[in-house]
């Protein structure tokens, strides 16, 4: 049999090592989970596209800093981008859009899902013995759709 | 025949999946094992759609499967 699926996502840090965790995330040391990896991991590409670096805070429009769990500065958005880990394991990206007409903080916020999604399928591609291939097909200037094609 | 899992990763992060060339109801557990273990791995997903594929789906898979190059292997 076959199947043709889809599905909605989100980045959600699983309980047991939201527990785990829970110090890295008060004190804002290295993540040690696989998850936190990931996340990292897939902001480390975006500074690594766009340029910039990581920070433990955003700023407003008027320059305070906000602090959070972890924060990416790019080129194109020196404000920043920040991630914050709930409670529940939600990771939530906070920004302030005032003047960003461009929508370039929420294009930041959606690389990084993407990034995240594309690390997780292929590092459970890998893990399960498939065979891994990645496509990415540009859909706009700094937007793709990522192909990750697993035989067994 | 090779099983295949084909991904594909929108600007937002959301999924569209073929699960192709399962036995039975092999892919039926793929497709709840990928579901679990990428929750595991952070990424949580909620199923959109769910649909098997058409006889006329799976044939044209088989035959596609029989023309595919060898593919290489990606470190993550």
């Amino acid at each position: 049999m076959s199947l043709e699926t889809s599905y909605r996502t989100a980045i959600v840090i699983p309980k047991t090592q939201l527990v785990s965790d829970a110090a890295n995330i008060k004190e804002r040391v290295r993540p040690g989970s696989a998850s936190l990896e990931n996340l990292k991991r897939a902001m480390e590409i975006v500074i690594k596209n766009r340029g910039g670096e990581f920070d433990t805070a955003y700023s407003d429009n008027e320059g305070m800093r906000k602090e959070c769990f972890l924060a990416i500065r790019t080129g194109d958005f020196p404000r920043g981008v920040g991630v914050q880990v709930d409670p529940d394991g939600q990771v939530t990206f906070h920004y302030d859009a005032y003047g960003d007409a461009a929508e370039i903080g929420r294009s930041i916020c959606d690389e990084i899902d993407q990034n995240f999604a594309v690390i997780a399928v292929m590092k459970y591609q890998n893990k399960h013995g498939f065979r891994v291939e990645v496509e990415e097909k540009p859909t706009s200037r700094n937007t793709k759709r990522v192909t990750v094609t697993g035989v067994i | 025949m090779a099983k295949v899992n084909k991904v594909i990763v929108d600007e937002k992060g959301n999924l569209q999946v073929e699960f192709s060339c399962y036995d039975g109801n092999e892919c039926r557990v793929e497709e709840e094992r990928f579901r679990r273990e990428l929750a595991e791995l952070g990424l949580a997903v909620k199923v959109d759609s769910f649909k098997p594929k058409s006889p006329q789906q799976i044939e044209a898979e088989r035959k596609t499967q029989q023309q595919r190059p060898v593919r290489r292997k990606v470190e993550t």
